[in-house]
């Protein structure tokens, strides 16, 4: 898939999870990455960009591990980007997905029209 | 762990990114690292998770760029306008050009002249040069945006910003630009004839002279334009206002508005043809022999300071509109 499309998606993601509570920089990589392979456009410098454009504040608490994390908690521009962001994701997936129905919305559907035209 | 850590710390330093940012960077790493170890990762599946220490630094190294440079380039201060920009390509140019053909969607363009003898294509936050077709073809400089193919959009992705840097007057035939909402600014055109159309973005000329016609569009897009000189003017707009300073047209400026203003400072004339809803046309030192009006609302108003020919009113139609000379 196009490297900058998935940029966006990884970015829609991070703010999600950051709306939802304040994270540590590996909490953050660690849910996304189980969700999605991440390798090619990487997480870190997406939250460091964000983080500077104002969508993320950070600040440290101690850990009952090692030494302090840095938690990013997302700002009310943050909430209103992400608000944006998730309503163009929402239209734009949607209207894929009317697409694809229209063919059926279960394989086997689509199969069988598919072989019914074929033979 | 360690081995990762110092790949990233070589890459970054490669890049010569700034060293309080590459301590921050490191400083987090080591933190996430760290996490990642108790958690149980082992050093081979580091790059699955925080990804190749090349790619993350080339990725942080242009989100350092895009921050050094700052959102605005207000004023066109020849030597900050490259800041920032690469360069992507230049051509040879030996006469002049037949044309100049820039076809854009949300790009901002800069078009600026200088003492080199060719054509310089500089761009800022080009995620894919595919995207673009840019290339000498008869004579003619294109610069287009291709047809969409990826799904590219919603608005995620900072749009790349073209700055064409031309020979010093250099002589276009038809120079000939469209663009939808990125902004354009013209330090220099020195074209037979000329045409800009934009949707939304704004439109900045200085220093333009063309021997036919300049026509210029605009939906909503606010235009300033200094040092013009032309055959004939045609500007139409809907929504947003026009500005014109030191103009001089040989023959007519035509106007054509719905609810965005004119406002001219120092522009002579032949004629001029207003046509507007409820635009306002607001004129000081416009010296023009003759004018038609038409507007519904909107109010036609021209301060001379010298005395001169009076300004002769060829039609004159409007609802509620003013219609005056000072």
């Amino acid at each position: 898939m196009n490297a900058q499309f998935k940029r966006g998606i990884v970015e829609l993601c991070v703010l999600s999870e950051l709306v939802q509570e304040d994270l540590y920089g590996y909490s953050i990589i660690n849910n996304i990455s189980k969700h999605l392979d991440v390798n090619e456009n990487t997480i870190y410098p997406i939250l460091r960009r964000l983080t500077k454009d104002g969508y993320f504040t950070t600040y440290l608490e101690e850990s009952n591990i090692g030494a302090a994390r840095k938690y990013y908690k997302i700002t009310e521009t943050g909430f209103n980007y992400y608000m944006e962001l998730r309503e163009s994701w929402d239209q734009f997936i949607g209207g894929v997905y009317e697409i694809l129905n229209k063919g059926g919305k279960k394989n086997e559907d689509i199969f069988k029209k598919f072989r019914s035209r074929v033979e | 762990m360690k081995t990762y850590l110092k790949n990233l710390e070589a890459e970054l330093n490669k890049l010569r990114i700034r060293p309080n940012d590459i301590k921050e960077i490191m400083d987090d790493f080591k933190e996430m690292l760290e996490e990642a170890q108790n958690d149980g990762v082992s050093d081979d599946d580091l790059e699955s998770k925080f990804g190749n220490p090349n790619k993350l630094a080339s990725e942080l190294y242009q989100d350092s760029l895009e921050s050094k440079i700052g959102e605005n380039v207000e004023s066109v201060v020849l030597d900050d306008v490259l800041n920032g920009y690469e360069l992507l390509k230049s051509f040879s140019v030996v006469n002049g050009l037949n044309e100049v053909l820039i076809k854009l969607v949300s790009e901002d363009i800069i078009y600026f002249p200088s003492d080199q003898e060719t054509i310089e294509v500089f761009v800022k936050n080009l995620k894919n040069e595919n995207d673009y077709t840019i290339e000498m073809r008869n004579e003619a400089f294109v610069l287009e945006r291709k047809p969409l193919k990826s799904l590219v959009l919603f608005g995620i992705t900072k749009s790349p910003s073209f700055a064409i840097r031309v020979p010093n007057n250099l002589l276009v035939k038809l120079f000939n630009t469209k663009i939808v909402s990125g902004n354009v600014t013209c330090n220099q055109v020195n074209a037979k004839e000329l045409e800009i159309s934009t949707t939304s973005g704004d439109l900045q000329l200085s220093n333009i002279k063309v021997d036919s016609q300049l026509k210029l569009t605009s939906v909503s897009a606010d235009m300033k334009c200094t040092g013009i000189t032309a055959e004939k003017l045609v500007v139409s707009q809907v929504s947003g206002d026009c500005e014109f300073e030191t103009t001089n047209i040989v023959r007519e400026l035509s106007f054509n508005t719905v609810s965005g203003n004119v406002t001219l400072t120092d522009v002579t004339g032949e004629h001029i043809e207003y046509r507007a809803v409820s635009g306002d046309l607001s004129g000081t030192e416009v010296y023009v022999k003759t004018a038609s009006v038409r507007t519904v609302s909107g109010d036609f108003e021209i301060t001379n300071s010298k005395d001169g020919e009076k300004i002769t009113v060829l039609s004159k139609k409007s609802v509620s509109g003013d219609v005056t000379f000072n």
